[in-house]
């Protein structure tokens, strides 16, 4: 009877260890599976984050602190003493940035270059003048639109590795490329921590860090869904539309991507265009310089920068690049595949 | 070692009792509805509230507290902002939410309202670009 | 103990590993049961450990379960080894309980089912944790307990019939006088 005592005690203390010895191991696979989820406010738009590993939750607020620090000491046009708001205050001498705000402009003159003009930074005069989303939009005079019009041009700006200067005149805006920008600045952030995977959308400029997911491509005409998906893996992938933010006058819709050439909205059968690359900044720049240029011209460009693309057009048909075809499905049955 | 038989009459109460615990787990499966969907209303960063809207019966209205006022409402399964004291009415405009992934954003007012589902649709993609 | 039965026991550890584990694998090439939820296996295995539990010892049973989870790391990762050994030394510590106390009242099938319940209890814990989704348990444990209460009648059964089978060869490798 004592021995039996005995093995019940010893079969007991085994299952007990075996137990915490279970629990530890799960303990860290939690932990190295753990997912935080968090929406936020930044940079002037909605930030959603998805980030698992085991520094999720260190990562997630290195996340939020650096977007805000982002905004404030680089990219606002707004907030002064950033590296922007000293560029434009300072027109026409030369400008000591951070390397990284250098290195950012820097980029996107390359694809100012490179798409002729159709994306340039240095409208910042004009969409100050149009001033579209701020919910008191006129439509501004000719006269106006025809000075400003004179005041862009990328190739007078100069940049060196710490310093960027700009015309007198001129005043650049990197808000077409800031949440890109965002998207490159986390992927650096994240590889700091011991982070699995992440999906983070800067105001619907989205990172995919290290894993697949299925990305959606929001419907022009309706913004609760989408009309497409898209298989992203470890890349970026961002949109430029005229849904986006826009204004209606006289009978007539104005939307805010200014077309460099004529300082009025771009005119286009296009409704959206969608980039995928390796650099949110390109991403960025890329979708607004192809919604600028159009659907033909377009394509050399993407080569040019290894992107691919899906374009909308207003007659409800898409078209994709060679190179997603295969991971593209059109959801909405509105709208047809070219 | 005791002679132990093949079945005794205590193994017909073991296979019972477990038919009855499965039936009584699978109970709810069958009857009850397990789709979920929650509301999550934040107001400068802030959760204000969080809603099962598939629980909601009937129309509630909730006044936030923000500056420029906020007000939203809930039926059955889905939430709208119905009233913004902003410009540009964008959360307004985005009208219904009703599924998972959807969101309204009052940019000066800091409130986001999101809906969270259980994503029983795998056709339904992890982020949107727009 | 002494040595030799210490090294007699020891081979009959090895042997009764090798057989479980090639039952397991066995298994493996069994397609999903129709009816059965994926991943319900018969758990012929378990009748190696269930005899081991009843005629040899507690550290020689805990060996034979070790000795498949480690079967199943290796050859289907990290994941397989913990929910096999979790799920193995749950039931292994229940059928020692049982088939060693004096007063147990079961048969090979009660007891069959209560250590095929307590496997797929352990594997689904070790799933719901990993997985971190705690609605497994609700949703799919149903089903488990089902398919344990039939596995487990079948694994009793067996065990009953082949007892005579495992004690021969029991006694050709351990020669107590």
């Amino acid at each position: 009877m004592v021995k039996a005592k005995k093995k019940a005690i010893c079969v007991a203390a085994i299952i007990l260890c075996a137990a915490i010895v279970i629990g530890l191991v799960s303990y860290d696979f939690i932990k190295s599976s753990n997912t935080v989820e968090s929406t936020f406010l930044a940079m002037g738009t909605v930030i959603t984050t998805s980030i698992s590993g085991k520094d999720a939750d260190a990562a997630s607020e290195a996340v939020e602190e650096a977007l805000l620090g982002l905004e404030n000491a680089c990219l606002s046009r707004r907030v002064e003493d950033s590296d922007v708001w000293r560029i434009n205050q300072n027109s026409g001498n030369d400008v000591s940035v951070s390397r990284e705000t250098a290195a950012w402009v820097g980029q996107a003159l390359d694809i100012s270059a490179d798409s002729d003009g159709a994306f340039d930074i240095t409208v910042g005069k004009l969409t100050q003048l149009w001033n579209i989303g701020s919910g008191e939009e006129t439509v501004p005079k000719k006269a106006e639109v025809k000075k400003l019009l004179e005041t862009v041009d990328y190739k007078k700006v100069a940049i060196s590795n710490t310093s960027v200067k700009i015309d007198s005149e001129q005043a650049i805006d990197l808000g077409a490329v800031g949440k890109g920008i965002a998207c490159d600045a986390l992927r650096d952030i994240l590889a700091q921590f011991d982070v699995k995977e992440a999906v983070v959308s800067v105001g619907g400029s989205v990172l995919i860090y290290n894993q697949k997911a299925s990305v959606g491509i929001v419907d022009p005409n309706n913004s609760q869904s989408h009309l497409a998906t898209v298989e992203i893996d470890n890349q970026c992938i961002s949109t430029s539309g005229d849904y986006e933010r826009f204004f209606e006058a006289n009978g007539k819709t104005y939307h805010h991507i200014l077309d460099p050439e004529t300082g009025y909205p771009v005119v286009t059968d296009l409704r959206s265009v969608t980039v995928i690359c390796d650099s949110g900044l390109d991403c960025d720049a890329l979708s607004t310089a192809c919604f600028v240029m159009g659907y033909r011209a377009s394509l050399d460009l993407l080569q040019k920068y290894d992107a691919e693309a899906v374009f909308v057009f207003d007659n409800n048909s898409v078209s994709v690049t060679d190179g997603i075809k295969d991971d593209f499905k059109l959801t909405s049955s509105n709208y047809t595949v070219e | 070692m005791k002679k132990i038989k093949l079945f005794s009459r205590y193994d017909l109460l073991v296979l019972i009792a477990i038919s009855a615990i499965a039936t009584i787990l699978l109970l709810p499966n069958v009857f009850g509805n397990n789709d979920s969907l929650t509301a999550t209303i934040t107001v400068d960063g802030k959760v204000v509230e969080t809603v099962e809207l598939n629980r909601i019966s009937g129309v509630r209205e909730m006044s936030l507290q923000c500056t420029p006022a906020v007000k939203v409402r809930m039926e059955t399964g889905k939430i709208c902002v119905i009233d913004a004291d902003c410009e540009d009415k964008l959360c307004v405009n985005c009208g219904w939410l009703d599924s998972d992934g959807a969101m309204a954003v009052c940019l000066p007012a800091k409130v986001v309202v999101s809906v969270d589902g259980t994503k029983a649709d795998s056709k339904v993609p992890d982020v949107i670009t727009y | 103990m002494n040595k030799k039965l210490l090294t007699q026991n020891i081979a009959l550890v090895g042997i009764l590993s090798a057989q479980a584990i090639a039952l397991s694998y066995l298994e493996s090439l069994i397609p999903v049961i129709p009816g059965f939820p994926p991943g319900a296996k018969p758990g012929l295995s378990n009748i190696v450990t269930m005899f081991s539990a009843g005629t040899l010892g507690i550290w020689q049973t805990l060996y034979i379960t070790l000795a498949k989870a480690v079967f199943a790391g290796v050859t289907r990762g990290l994941t397989a080894f913990l929910t096999s050994l979790t799920g193995g030394l749950l039931s292994t510590a229940v059928a020692l309980l049982l088939l060693r106390s004096k007063n147990n009242k079961l048969g090979y099938v009660g007891i069959g089912i209560i250590c095929a319940v307590c496997h797929n209890i352990g594997q689904l814990c070790v799933a719901c944790v990993l997985s971190g989704t705690p609605e497994l348990f609700t949703s799919y444990g149903p089903f488990l307990l089902l398919a344990a209460g039939a596995t487990g009648f079948l694994t009793g059964t067996i065990l009953k019939y082949i007892m005579p089978a495992l004690e021969k060869q029991k006694k050709f490798i351990i020669k107590s006088n």
